[in-house]
């Protein structure tokens, strides 16, 4: 990350919810099309090292987009983000969940709501993000499944690595 | 309990109020044995908690240096066009 660009990341599982917050280098608009067109989200939605594949993206209330993180192995990490609220370019609102290849929603697992807003920070653009889940018994299932899966073991070493990369001088 | 909520200026009531909250997380355990509640902390769960919120965090940091380089490359195309 560029070491001047805000984020801000603060966990509250009391109230169920994540906020994420982090300014972007660029205008509004583009900052929007990258976070509502597949061919651009395939270029940077999954973390490092794993790649997005969509399989299916209509970005219109009621539409859905149905996505893959690959690991390097191959292995596929299936979700869906179920768009209800779409104010261009100011913000959405959709459900996540974790899905199979044919899009078809776990239901044993929790949905979280995201809201998504984006707003002009001068020549910059700020997205803020809040992850909501139904309950603590939500975030809760959350955590156990997290634990279980692949995808937390990516992330841990993923976390270990951010440790190191965020060092500035790395960056240039 | 009383014990527990001596350090914080509080009243008891609300005190335990804020404890309920921490075991409905599962951050906390308590048992009752007579009159005496005593409360432990889920040291398991409370590292599980800790670790996917940092996994959270480290996913949405990596995901988010990649748009930095997308942003990058998307507006370097148009300065050439």
């Amino acid at each position: 990350m560029k070491t001047d660009l805000q984020f801000d990341f603060v966990a509250d599982k009391q109230n169920s919810r994540i906020t994420v917050k982090r300014e972007f280098a660029a205008g509004r608009q583009l900052v929007w099309d990258c976070h509502t067109k597949r061919e651009l989200l395939d270029q940077w939605f999954a973390p490092k090292p794993l790649t997005t594949r969509t399989k299916h993206m209509e970005f219109k209330e009621g539409g859905y987009w149905h996505y893959a993180m690959l690991t390097p192995e191959g292995q596929a990490f299936w979700s869906r983000l179920d768009y209800q609220t779409i104010n261009p370019i100011d913000g959405y609102l959709a459900l996540d969940g974790f899905c199979d290849e044919t899009g078809v929603v776990n239901t044993d697992l929790p949905r979280a709501r995201w809201d998504v807003a984006f707003t002009d920070a001068g020549e910059r653009t700020l997205v803020t993000t809040v992850v909501l889940y139904n309950s603590p018994d939500d975030v809760q299932k959350a955590i156990d499944m997290g634990l279980k899966d692949g995808l937390a073991s990516t992330l841990e070493r993923l976390d270990e690595l951010l440790r190191t990369i965020d060092l500035p001088q790395e960056r240039a | 309990m009383s014990e527990l909520a001596e350090p914080f200026d509080m009243a008891l009531p609300s005190f335990m109020k804020h404890v309920r909250v921490l075991e409905d997380t599962g951050l906390i355990l308590s048992s009752k044995s007579g009159r005496i509640r005593t409360c432990t902390l889920d040291r398991q769960n409370l590292a599980a908690a800790e670790r996917w919120f940092a996994e959270q965090r480290a996913l949405w940091a990596s995901r988010y240096d990649n748009l930095d380089n997308l942003l990058e490359k998307l507006q370097g195309q148009d300065n050439e066009n």
